[in-house]
């Protein structure tokens, strides 16, 4: 074959551009198949085939046929773009042979496009913009422009995606390739091709970010005959494939790179360290290596220029270790892939001893563009520190999954949830994982960060290579630890002792803690030797092993001390800790699949039975439980979680309440509590079954708390709360109703009559709205709101009520006023819907009832004539980038305001201890602290201890505005902390809890008689007859429905299939 | 090229200077500061895998391994510090967690250099769970066993067995905590190409590679409790120089001498290291005489030497000075060597007298009388220089293994090639060819590598196409060939085989070298020695009338056939009472081991002599070689004035 020229170049060039025109005259239509592994994986050989038949069959010679790599998201493969003469491409997802077929009739053949199977039109590349009239069948196909998931990206490495054919040089050169090569060849110096790299700022992408053009200027500098120029293709963190996808669907582009390396440092040979388990990147490096061979651009006098460079590809065995330069190269030189030290450094004595530069492929790839374009084009945009762009891998718990390249400096939060989609199944954002086994996560605190070298590394992560793993609030992150460190096991080469036995015993321990065999002093030793095996380790790999350990350390430190402590995993993800995961989420640890069980089988008094074990208030729970157990519920695998709030509704609805007997006082100490609500009345049964003699406090008439004079009785009716209250009573604990301590009885008086205090005051006294105009008659709290409504004191509304907030409390307040005659009820929330922090139930049932939701919206005056309030000024507001919420933080858009008409402004934004009590006890040497925010400081190293002596403090008034279970659950803890603290005080032995009863349930039915069914629905009262009364809304399940949904329990708590 | 520069730097606050290009662990070493090491060894190359040598660096928080890192004009490093300390700790800590370490029960227990380490550190518990999973421990091998489970993977038999062995038989496999030395990839040792050289278990640093040989560790006791004692192995003739550790009177282990700069570099072969912790036989230590019923009765030494005496001169005087021959081991040193021949001839005045090699012996001296003065062999160095190797007649594994070793170096290291002719090729596909021809069919090959087609003409058609064809076109190929001929050619090939080696020797003789390229391969170290003496004697009576016999051993616990089976008296000096030589003995006089001796050597190139000095002492019973020589000598005096006077 010719060996080509420049001139060739530009021949070819004109040739491949015009070929590719599609117009009325020539060709009409081009089908491109996108073909990287990842759409071969997902069928899209079988596509490109059944097109080919098609296409033959219909004898249409002005059609092609082509192929590309992969296009970028890689979730939806197989794809397939259609070009047609005058008309804007369009991009179809998930193609199948039979949509393929569809598409080639309708769409090429007929013109009619099948808009349901389109993606997306247009190209990501700016080049090929499309200016002219969109044809009105494409209309309703979104624009590149305006998906997320293209629109934040910037192709730069990536600028041939889904555009050329890997197979064709022709078509490489006609986007520009090897234009570079010739320019470094023809026009420039080695010492200004180094210039031009360094002044660029490109930082090698395969990991450490080292300057590309130092490491050039040190090769450069060294002295001898014979050079090496290496490329990195060893790619082997977990979910990592940028690389990959490079050398699939573009390998010209890193050959060109190497050429341009090669002349900068003086070097004729090279090679491509590819891992076998690339078999199409080997297969297409190798086509376009001998296809560049052939036409002079490897090899002898390239371009006729005089300059010579060769390479090769050399197959790695699939050692991640051989990722790392020394090891890469011992490898290449046939020896077992290990590590050596450095110094000396390759660019002085590298491969076979010589000067060696070695460049990741994304790296090398960028070079021709640089050359080309210049500098000062790579520098425009990223950070000062950080230039240009970088491809990362999204891989994980995201909507969108595949290869994205991003400017540096974008936020990490931009990534996840604008391009890739956000988390999927409506789960909430746990961590993001930068760098693969060598990174470590980044939690939802810092979504807000700037991806690029400066910032990701003071996170406790890297940008590595760009593998980018998004987890959701299922993952373990000590789990997470533990598989990366069982990685960095399994590939370490062995030859240095920190990283062959360091790494496995730190193995060791994370197993142990995953498998709630954690002990005391654990995460101690794992500090200890993370650091120790960081510096001291042989090479990178081992020296960066430890990093997923300290960087979950950092972050979640508390799922670790969970493990150990508590022997819990708060993700329900360590299966060996547990059961069932609904029993585990449970934060009372009910256990859920007996009493569904029991439900089955119709033995509703023994469900109820269970249910009382764990729970004094199950009926209040089977109403307004957040149900934790649900959300980790394995029938999500399947089709939906089963409803375990309804059906435990049912059992305490249905089932006979089991008489339980009068608990025998057996110790001399008293204790008491203040607050009847839940998290009180929970202390008072727990410590009351242990023996105790209790005493409620409670200021208000009646017990209850929040459940009392928070949670509207349409959500709860007041009979079933009164009966759970009703149990505890005649338990034995003594309840004083309207005595509030501070106004009847002092602190000093509990303190010198009892032995222990337990303070579950709540959090009665909202926020403020600090706005002007807050003082403004007609402006209130919503707890003090809700609970005048509660006192049956109906106050004055008004027919306008403007709810500001977008929690719980102000839906129930929205929902109250409009049971009190309110006819307009708006709620302002300054983020967006999906933002809310309230139960997606809840909001829905809202706005069914009619309350008028505005979001991106602050109050930002009150108005009005005199002193009462008439109006609302309210700010709209923008999303920024992220705060440490995890969420856009919202920023007032400047000019843009709006007015609502007021005549009730309830602040629904927070709550806090009410001032009174915090002066009542703070006044004296109670011990008890308050944070800045007004809430109960605890002890640490204890779950409840408020106090120096024995004074403890749980539920709303330690954790704010809570859900009822973690006030029962602190209410529990307490009486065991407190129980415990007096035992250990006198010397006893600690309290044993009485056995329970097994219960013999039916075997479970086996794996193959499952069939998918979706979770029953719970029947409501119909929107316009409920909003007018307090009537209870959920009328809860009948037997039939019960027994329905029981049965879609998968049995989880069992380990083998009875047969 | 300019020398080194010299630079400064400080450790542990002191200044001191040091050559460019030394390892901070070098320049420590040379100013006294100790840096505990594992996985380093001063004989071998650096591997910075164990890493419990780092420092710290101008403060730097990565810690380096200071065998690997090069000084630098300036640095400041730090020895020791308390985290240093810890991190050393923690690293012995894992070495000890990671597979079966329990000292009590190892071979090594106070000769190791990890429980050397643990107490220097004061590790007196592990906190990190034992990681053991049970390893195999290979046996298969007749003097090393590599007991997997004591591994510490540092290396050093790996780099020795590259690098001193030249024999690239061990190396690593599998990989991380599953990482095992395997021989020939992972292959028991016993079936790979182990040449037994034993210098992996010389540089082994706890137990796993230990030799089979050695007695109970108990026996051992500490390793500052025993003697070490230079000397050299007499064995083949290349005079490799050892180390002997001796405790009580018993040799403990044989160490080479690393670094040395020898051609052997300092290692030693299976007959040096392993054969003298082996007896062969029981150890003689006092004299036996067999009895009339064919028993064998103690003697005291006065009674052994008159019975020797009357006997030898009686047979003498009864059938004639051709009746009597002494018979000596070409191993002895050369004083041993003289004193036997001057009793045998002047005192025994014995009608024949030989060394049991004395057919080799003659073989290549009348070859090399043939040759004429101008031939000169080769000296074992040429080895490495050549580009082929011509091994012909040789075993070289069970003769001269560590000529062996030199081969499979050169093959390794200078990618030389390798011909075999003869019948045991001890190479397998390493050899580019192997002719397998036997006896006089060696020299024919040799014959026929360079004669016209026609004088060879039956020999070619028989060959050619079983590797002749490759032999020649190999050998013409080649620049630098060297041949080396070996025992079965002297013996089976005969003086026409070796003069057609030394005739092709002669013809690819280099033209400004002082010897032509062949090596003749001699039974024993001092072969040489005995010959040049005069002990392979042409001018001999027939061994057909010999009736009685005066042997010399060394070690030899058989004596062949050279002494005829109807002999009548054979009084034997030997070390040992072996079953062979007792059968044909009627005397058998102690006699100190070649380790229990002093005496001169001549090596394998017949020019440099050594000298060499006891490393244990003999048996109280057991009298020094020379002084049993002189009270025979005595003995024999006496016997004949006696009988003169009588």
């Amino acid at each position: 074959m010719r060996r080509w020229n420049v001139e060739d170049l530009y021949r070819i060039k004109g040739q491949t551009v015009r070929g590719q025109i599609l117009d009325s005259e020539g060709i009409q239509a081009r089908l491109t198949v996108h073909m990287g592994t990842c759409g071969i994986s997902s069928g899209a050989d079988k596509v490109y085939s059944a097109l080919q038949e098609e296409l033959a069959a219909s004898k249409r010679q002005d059609i092609v046929l082509a192929t590309s790599g992969c296009a970028g998201i890689c979730n939806r493969e197989p794809l397939v773009t259609v070009e047609k003469a005058g008309q804007e491409a369009v991009k179809y997802a998930d193609v199948d042979v039979d949509t393929a077929l569809r598409i080639f009739r309708e769409h090429v053949l007929e013109d009619r496009l099948p808009g349901d199977l389109a993606l997306v039109r247009g190209w990501e590349q700016p080049e090929r913009a499309f200016d002219g009239v969109v044809p009105e069948t494409l209309t309703n196909v979104a624009s590149i422009k305006e998906l997320p998931f293209f629109n934040h990206q910037e192709l730069r490495v990536m600028r041939n995606r889904g555009l050329i054919s890997a197979d064709s040089m022709e078509e490489y050169i006609g986007v520009d390739g090897y234009f570079g090569a010739a320019k470094a060849l023809f026009q420039m110096t080695p010492h200004e091709i180094v210039n031009e790299v360094k002044s660029s700022g490109l930082r090698g992408r395969g990991g450490a970010g080292f300057p590309t053009g130092l490491k050039w200027e040190f090769a450069a500098a060294s002295k001898s005959e014979i050079k090496y120029v290496l490329c990195n293709a060893d790619e082997g963190d977990p979910g990592a494939f940028m690389d990959r996808c490079v050398l699939e669907s573009d390998p010209h582009s890193v050959i060109e790179g190497m050429i341009i390396a090669a002349r900068a440092i003086g070097s004729d040979r090279g090679y491509i360290y590819c891992r076998a388990e690339y078999p199409l990147a080997v297969k297409t490096l190798n086509q376009a290596i001998d296809q560049a061979r052939q036409h002079g651009l490897l090899g002898h006098n390239i371009l006729n220029s005089g300059f010579s460079f060769d390479l090769e590809v050399y197959r790695g065995a699939g050692a991640f270790v051989c990722g790392e330069e020394t090891a890469l190269m011992t490898s290449i030189e046939g020896k077992r892939g290990t590590p050596r030290p450095r110094p000396p450094f390759p660019a002085v004595s590298g491969l076979w001893k010589k000067p060696t530069i070695l460049n990741n492929v994304e790296t090398l790839s960028s070079i021709s563009q640089i050359i080309l374009k210049g500098a000062k084009w790579f520098k425009s945009v990223g950070t000062p520190r950080s230039q240009g762009t970088k491809v990362f891998a999204l891989t994980g718990d995201v909507k969108n999954v595949g290869l994205v390249e991003v400017p540096m400096g974008i936020s990490l939060g931009t990534i996840i949830n604008d391009i890739g989609g956000g988390i999927p199944k409506g789960k909430k954002f746990k961590a993001v994982q930068l760098g693969g086994p060598s990174g470590g996560c980044v939690p939802l605190e810092h979504l807000g960060a700037s991806v690029d070298y400066e910032t990701i590394p003071k996170l406790g992560a890297i940008v590595g290579s760009g593998g980018m793993i998004v987890m959701d609030e299922d993952k373990c992150m000590v789990d997470v630890a533990r598989f990366f460190m069982e990685f960095c096991v399994d590939e370490s080469c062995g030859k240095c002792t920190p990283c062959r036995v360091g790494t496995r015993q730190m193995l060791n321990i994370l197993t142990r803690i995953c498998n709630g065999q954690g002990r005391e002093g654990d995460i101690e030793t794992l500090e200890k030797w993370a650091v120790i095996i960081q510096n001291t380790a042989l090479c990178g790999l081992g020296q960066t092993a430890p990093n997923p350990v300290l960087s979950t350390l950092r972050y979640f430190r508390n799922e670790y001390e969970a493990h150990i402590k508590d022997k819990r995993c708060p993700a329900v993800a360590c299966a060996t800790m547990f059961q069932s995961p609904c029993q585990h989420a449970c934060p009372l640890g009910m256990d859920v699949p007996t009493y569904v069980a029991l439900v089955k089988e119709e033995r509703l008094e023994e469900a109820y039975r269970v249910l009382l074990r764990t729970n004094p208030f199950p009926s209040v729970c089977g109403r307004v439980c957040d149900h934790n157990c649900e959300s980790k519920c394995r029938r999500q695998t399947l089709d939906e979680s089963v409803h375990i709030k309804y059906l435990k509704r049912y059992i305490t609805d249905n089932g006979p309440r089991p008489p339980m007997a009068r608990a025998t006082v057996n110790r001399l100490e008293k204790v008491a509590v203040i607050g009847g609500g839940p998290s009180g009345l929970s202390a008072a049964w727990e410590l009351a079954q242990r023996g105790y003699m209790v005493v409620v406090y409670e200021a208000l008439p009646e017990a209850g708390g929040m459940l009392r004079y928070g949670i509207p009785e349409y959500r709860l009716p007041r009979r079933a709360l009164r009966a759970e209250i009703q149990a505890i009573v005649d338990l034995g604990v003594e309840l004083r109703t309207g005595v509030m301590v501070g106004r009847d009885i002092s602190w000093e008086d509990l303190d010198a009559r009892y032995e222990a205090i337990y303070v579950a005051v709540g959090a009665q006294k909202s926020t403020r709205l600090k706005v002007e105009g807050e003082n403004r008659s007609g402006v209130m709290g919503a707890v003090e709101f809700l609970r005048r409504c509660n006192l049956g004191q109906k106050p004055e509304i008004g027919s306008n009520v403007i709810v500001v907030g977008g929690g719980n409390t102000a839906i129930d307040s929205a929902r109250t006023a409009l049971r009190l005659g309110a006819s307009e009820v708006t709620i302002l929330y300054r983020r967006e819907k999906e933002d809310m922090p309230a139960q997606e139930e809840e909001i829905t049932a809202a706005v069914e009832e009619g309350v008028n939701l505005i979001t991106l919206s602050a109050p930002a005056r009150l108005a009005g004539g005199g002193d009462r309030v008439e109006e609302v000024v309210c700010q709209r507001m923008t999303l920024g980038d992220y705060d440490a919420s995890g969420r856009r933080k919202p920023l007032p858009l400047a000019g843009a305001e709006f007015t609502l008409k007021a005549d009730t402004v309830i602040s629904a934004i927070g709550q806090q201890v009410d001032a009174g009590f915090q002066e009542q006890t703070s006044g004296h040497d109670s011990g008890i602290e308050f944070s800045p925010q007004g809430l109960v400081k605890i002890k640490t190293g204890s779950r409840t201890r408020a106090g120096e002596t024995l004074v403890f403090a749980g539920g709303d008034a330690v954790t704010g505005p809570g859900m009822v279970v973690w006030a029962i659950r602190d209410g529990i803890a307490a009486a065991e902390e407190i129980d415990a603290s007096i035992r250990a005080r006198n010397g006893e032995p600690a309290w044993q809890k009485p056995p329970v009863e097994p219960i013999e349930l039916l075997p479970p039915i086996v794996e193959e008689d499952i069939r998918e069914s979706q979770r029953s629905p719970m029947p409501e009262l119909p929107a316009e007859e409920r909003r007018n009364d307090f009537r209870e809304v959920e009328l809860g399940f009948d037997a039939q429905t019960a027994l329905a949904e029981a049965c879609r329990c998968l049995r989880c708590d069992i380990n083998e299939a009875v047969e | 090229m300019e020398a080194p520069a010299r630079i400064k730097l400080t450790i542990d606050g002191r200044e001191v200077e040091a050559t460019e290009g030394s390892t901070i662990l070098d320049v420590a070493q040379a100013n006294g500061i100790r840096i505990p090491t594992l996985c380093h060894h001063p004989g071998l190359s650096s591997h910075g895998g164990c890493r419990l040598c780092v420092v710290e660096i101008d403060g730097a928080p990565r810690l380096a391994a200071s065998c690997v890192t090069p000084i630098r004009k300036g640095m400041a490093v730090v020895t020791v510090n308390d985290r240093i300390i810890e991190a050393r700790r923690t690293i012995l800590e894992y070495l000890f967690s990671e597979r079966s370490h329990f000292c009590m029960f190892c071979a090594s227990s106070g000769d190791c250099e990890l429980q050397a380490l643990a107490y220097e550190y004061q590790l007196d518990h592990v906190d990190a769970p034992s990681l053991e999973g049970l390893f195999p421990t290979d046996a298969s091998h007749p003097d090393l066993v590599i007991d997997h489970n004591r591994c510490i993977l540092c290396g050093r038999c790996v780099r020795a067995c590259h690098e001193v062995a030249g024999a690239g038989v061990l190396d690593f496999h599998n990989r991380g905590g599953r990482t095992m030395i395997g021989a020939d990839l992972t292959g028991p040792l016993g079936q790979s190409t182990c040449l037994s050289c034993g210098v992996c278990e010389q540089v082994c640093p706890t137990g796993a590679i230990h030799n089979r040989h050695q007695t109970h560790y108990a026996v051992h006791g500490k390793d500052k409790d025993w003697q070490t004692i230079e000397s050299f192995c007499p064995s083949c003739g290349l005079h490799c120089r050892t180390v002997n550790y001796v405790r009580n009177n018993h040799l403990l282990r044989v160490e080479g001498l690393l670094n040395d700069s020898g051609v052997d570099r300092g290692q030693l072969c299976r007959l040096g290291r392993f054969e003298p912790l082996m007896s062969p036989a029981v150890r003689l230590d006092k004299p036996l005489l067999k009895n009339e019923s064919g028993q064998w009765v103690e003697l005291e030494w006065p009674e052994a030497l008159s019975a020797a005496g009357k006997s030898l001169a009686g047979l003498r005087r009864k059938e004639g000075q051709g009746a009597v021959a002494g018979y000596v081991s070409s191993a002895l040193p050369e004083d041993e060597l003289a004193g036997f021949k001057e009793l045998v001839l002047d005192k025994l005045k014995a009608g024949r007298l030989d060394c049991l090699d004395g057919d080799i012996g003659r073989k290549i001296a009348l070859a090399l009388k043939q040759a004429g003065s101008r031939f000169k062999e080769a000296p074992l160095s040429a080895v490495a220089e050549s580009d082929l190797i011509v091994l012909v007649g040789a075993d070289l594994e069970s003769t001269h293994p560590m000529v062996c070793g030199q081969v499979r170096r050169a093959l390794m290291e200078s990618k030389a090639k390798l011909a075999v002719i003869g019948p045991v090729n001890n190479f397998g596909t390493w050899a580019a060819v192997h002719l397998p021809v036997e006896g006089t069919d060696m020299g024919r090959a040799l014959k026929a590598i360079t004669a016209d087609s026609a004088s060879m003409k039956d020999f070619w058609s028989a060959w050619e196409g079983k590797g002749l064809t490759q032999l020649t076109e190999t050998f013409y190929a080649s620049r630098r060939p060297i041949l080396i001929a070996g025992l079965e050619l002297t013996l089976s090939g005969g003086v026409d085989g070796l003069s057609e080696a030394i005739r092709l020797a002669e013809a690819r003789r280099q033209a400004k070298a002082s010897y032509s390229p062949l090596i003749i391969l001699k039974p024993s170290g001092n072969s040489e020695a005995a010959w040049r003496i005069g002990l392979a004697g042409e001018t001999a009576a027939p061994e057909s009338k010999i009736r009685g016999a005066l042997v010399c051993l060394d070690g030899e616990v058989e004596i062949g056939d050279t002494i005829p089976r109807e002999a009548e008296f054979v009084a034997v000096l030997t070390p040992y009472f072996s079953q062979q030589v007792a059968d044909r003995a009627h005397l058998l006089l102690p006699r100190p081991t070649a380790l229990e001796s002093r005496g001169t050597y001549t090596g394998l190139d017949g020019s440099t002599r050594m000298e060499k000095q006891p490393v244990l002492k003999a048996p109280r019973q057991v009298r020094p070689l020379l002084e049993t020589l002189n009270a025979l000598a005595d003995a024999l005096q006496g016997e004949s004035a006696g009988r003169g006077k009588n």
